[in-house]
């Protein structure tokens, strides 16, 4: 029984019926077309959403607003000074929600530093006014302090203003954040 | 006469196998099922998120390594005496290894047990990647251990086997189908090692209390070295099938069988110095050595690239043997309708998707964005969940008449099976790949976090969760169908009909002869292994290795 130069398929013939219900002429004109089609649309589906939802109209990528900041990001990634949100947290008061960030900063350049936390908007559009500037931070000191907002019930915080003076050079940017954990 | 004629023994070792392999993923498939209705929170009432780990665990070792190492020592048991003619050397030895893999099996399956059931004294909710720090009880390392020593039984057996027909034909080629058989248990040889060494020196002495602790990164290194290969000795007995047996299956001839060693000894020489890419995200291994295993892990996409080309000729040879014609038109001549034939072909196209897959995860940088996420499950559920799982269940219903003298019973069942399990993979593969994307985690019973929101892409999460319970449930449906068939023909009457089948397999296109006898000397092939696995892993063990062996961590990287 070793390797036979027999005929290719010396199975039962392939005229003869094997399948008790369905035709051969059915397999191959249903069943393998449909097996190999839903992939292909699955797949296409797939593609083209990602594709949609990188490039398309209703792309975050036609509005960049920076990357989300969560729990132990830095607020401004884009400049050489430290500003970590060293924590956030969600309190339910009353008929609303307290939003309270600690943030601890570092000045590492060779001026004098001041951060100022703005507008908080929810995820509705809301602006919630309030927020925190620090006093000046002197080079290579550090400082640590607590945000609070009050928010309507159900809100949650979208973004924040943020604004950094060294020496007398603002800097404003409006920064996403990610989702902050409820109390 | 047909094959159980032939070899009456050797037959019954190779029906007990592939019975045990059976029963293995029924139970496993049902698993699969309820973890699916859990992680998606649709039904949470039959276990807790607890027990949700045990579950896994069984799933996960019944199916990925106790359904496929049972199935190939039988389908090699059969591939080997076939293609030599001959039977095995002792079958007492045979059956010492298969009762040793299966008292392992047994051992390790009641500890897992022991998990969920509250008088069987064990847990082993290790999942089937079983490294530290999660620790099993001693008889789960000791089941697999038992397991993976009768595999090496079995590798024995064949390699005996074909020094005797060595010794009687001297100057004849190696037929392929054992030249194929060898060449994986050879990989699985050396694979084994680390995984071996890893339980029996590690694992189990420290589950015994026999020492206080082990550096978990050593232990996984020693599991990812043995980790990747283990995919390729699940693939490559697919292989084997998709070389040696489709061709006939779809009416023509092998298209060569030189590009067939060929790839079997590049398997067996780059598959296991790649293991280091399932550790990307680990630290203690340097990124030169990561890099250094992303580009040898690429290599292996050669293999695999000329398998398609091969098998693809194949097919089409064999369609225009039955009359096909034109660009394309000559896929509408292939037998669709047997279900050894689609099972295969559905198989392949899956194993197609997977690469592209299995790209991104092999990229050191790509891999960040699906490291531990669905994608790895969704990834690995079309390679060995379809590729090979799906080629298994086909040849079966070719393989199952020849082993048994009986016919193919509940034919149209079995007509329909594989297009349903295809069909639920693919929705239940794309769902778990999309949610990877999202970065929901793998290996957690409830990924819902309160204040997390997995910003899925296209689709919401509850539609991502209705595709997986929906493709979960098409493919178990699908397996009930296999077993039915199985059992159905298992009990049949013998002689009752002709079995239809034949196990002739045709000559190549290209033959042996048009290839370098070197090829056969595997002797070349398993040093050459042996010496890039001395670069790949040599560096890193020994900086393991240098606090201590059983000291966690390692020197800082850079120092």
């Amino acid at each position: 029984m070793t390797e036979h130069a027999s005929t290719p398929s010396d199975d039962a013939d392939d005229a003869e019926s094997e399948n008790d219900v369905w035709s051969r002429r059915s397999f191959v004109r249903y069943f393998a077309p449909i097996s190999i089609a839903i992939p292909v649309i699955v797949e296409t589906e797939t593609l083209v959403g990602l594709l949609q939802n990188d490039f398309g109209e209703d792309s975050t990528w036609t509005q960049p607003t920076g990357v989300s900041v969560g729990i132990g990001g830095d607020l401004r990634p884009d400049l050489d000074t430290r500003q970590k949100l060293q924590n956030a947290v969600l309190e339910s008061v009353g008929d609303g929600r307290r939003l309270r960030l600690v943030v601890a900063v570092r000045n590492t350049v060779d001026a004098p530093y001041r951060l100022e936390l703005g507008a908080v908007t929810t995820g509705s559009g809301e602006t919630i006014e309030g927020g925190y500037t620090t006093d000046p931070v002197a080079p290579d000191e550090s400082t640590t302090f607590t945000a609070e907002y009050t928010l309507p019930a159900d809100a949650s915080p979208a973004s924040i203003e943020t604004t950094v003076t060294i020496g007398n050079q603002p800097s404003q940017k409006t920064v996403q954040l990610a989702p902050i954990p409820t109390q | 006469m047909t094959y159980v004629d032939d070899f009456p023994g050797e037959a019954r070792v190779v029906r007990t196998a592939l019975a045990i392999a059976f029963a293995s993923i029924g139970l496993g498939g049902a698993l699969g099922v309820l973890q699916a209705l859990y992680r998606t929170g649709y039904d949470r009432s039959l276990f807790s998120a607890v027990d949700y780990y045990s579950i896994l665990t069984a799933h996960g070792v019944l199916m990925a390594l106790v359904f496929t190492t049972f199935f190939i020592v039988g389908l090699f048991a059969w591939g080997v005496t076939r293609s030599l003619d001959t039977g095995l050397r002792d079958l007492r030895f045979t059956w010492g290894w298969l009762g040793l893999m299966t008292l392992g099996t047994v051992l390790a399956f009641v500890s897992v047990l022991g998990g969920i059931v509250g008088w069987i004294p064990t847990h082993a909710a290790v999942l089937y990647t079983f490294y530290a720090p999660l620790e099993a009880s001693p008889t789960f390392y000791l089941g697999l251990a038992l397991l993976i020593v009768g595999s090496w039984g079995a590798g024995v057996d064949y390699v005996l086997a074909l020094r005797d027909w060595r010794a009687d034909n001297p100057d004849e080629r190696i037929p392929l189908q054992t030249f194929m058989a060898v060449a994986t248990m050879l990989l699985w040889f050396v694979c084994t090692l680390g995984v071996a060494v890893e339980v029996v020196v590690f694992l189990l002495p420290w589950s015994l209390g026999l020492i206080p602790r082990v550096d978990p990164l050593l232990t996984r290194t020693l599991f990812w070295y043995f980790g990747h290969a283990v995919v390729y000795f699940w693939l490559l007995p697919a292989y084997f099938v998709w070389y040696t047996i489709f061709p006939k299956l779809s009416g023509g001839r092998l298209f060569s069988d030189p590009l067939a060693r060929v790839v079997f000894v590049l398997f067996l020489v780059l598959s296991t110095p790649v293991g280091v890419h399932h550790q990307y995200g680990d630290p203690g291994l340097s990124q030169g050595l990561k890099f250094v295993q992303m580009t040898s892990t690429y290599f292996i996409l050669l293999p695999s690239l000329l398998t398609a080309f091969t098998v693809v000729a194949s097919m089409e040879h064999g369609a225009r043997q039955r009359g096909g014609e034109g660009r394309f038109g000559w896929l509408r001549a292939l037998p669709w309708e047997k279900p050894s034939f689609s099972g295969i072909a559905l198989a392949g196209l899956a194993f197609a998707a997977s690469g592209f897959g299995g790209m991104v995860n092999a990229g050191l940088n790509v891999n960040a964005l699906v490291h531990n996420t669905m994608w790895v499950p969704g990834h690995f559920h079309l390679t060995v969940g379809t590729a090979v799982a799906l080629t298994f269940m086909a040849i079966t219903y070719w393989l199952l008449p020849q082993l048994s003298g009986k016919r193919l019973r509940l034919r149209t069942l079995a007509a329909v099976q594989p297009y349903l399990w295809f069909v639920g993979m693919v929705f239940m593969s794309n769902a778990m790949h999309r949610v990877g994307l999202a970065g929901v985690p793998r290996r957690t019973s409830e990924p819902q976090y309160e204040q997390v929101l997995f910003n899925t892409p296209i689709a919401t999460m509850g539609e991502l969760h209705l595709q997986t319970v929906g493709g979960a449930l098409l493919l178990f449906v699908s397996l009930l169908c296999f077993l039915a068939v199985v059992v159905s023909t298992w009990l049949g009457d013998r002689g009752a009909e002709p079995i239809a089948v034949s196990g002739h397999i045709p000559e190549a296109l290209s033959g042996p002869e048009h290839s370098p006898r070197i090829l056969d000397d595997f002797r070349v092939w398993v040093a050459l292994t042996l010496l890039l696995l001395l670069i790949a892993y040599g560096p890193p063990l020994a900086a393991m290795v240098q606090n201590g062996l059983f000291a966690p961590g390692s020197a800082p990287i850079p120092a």
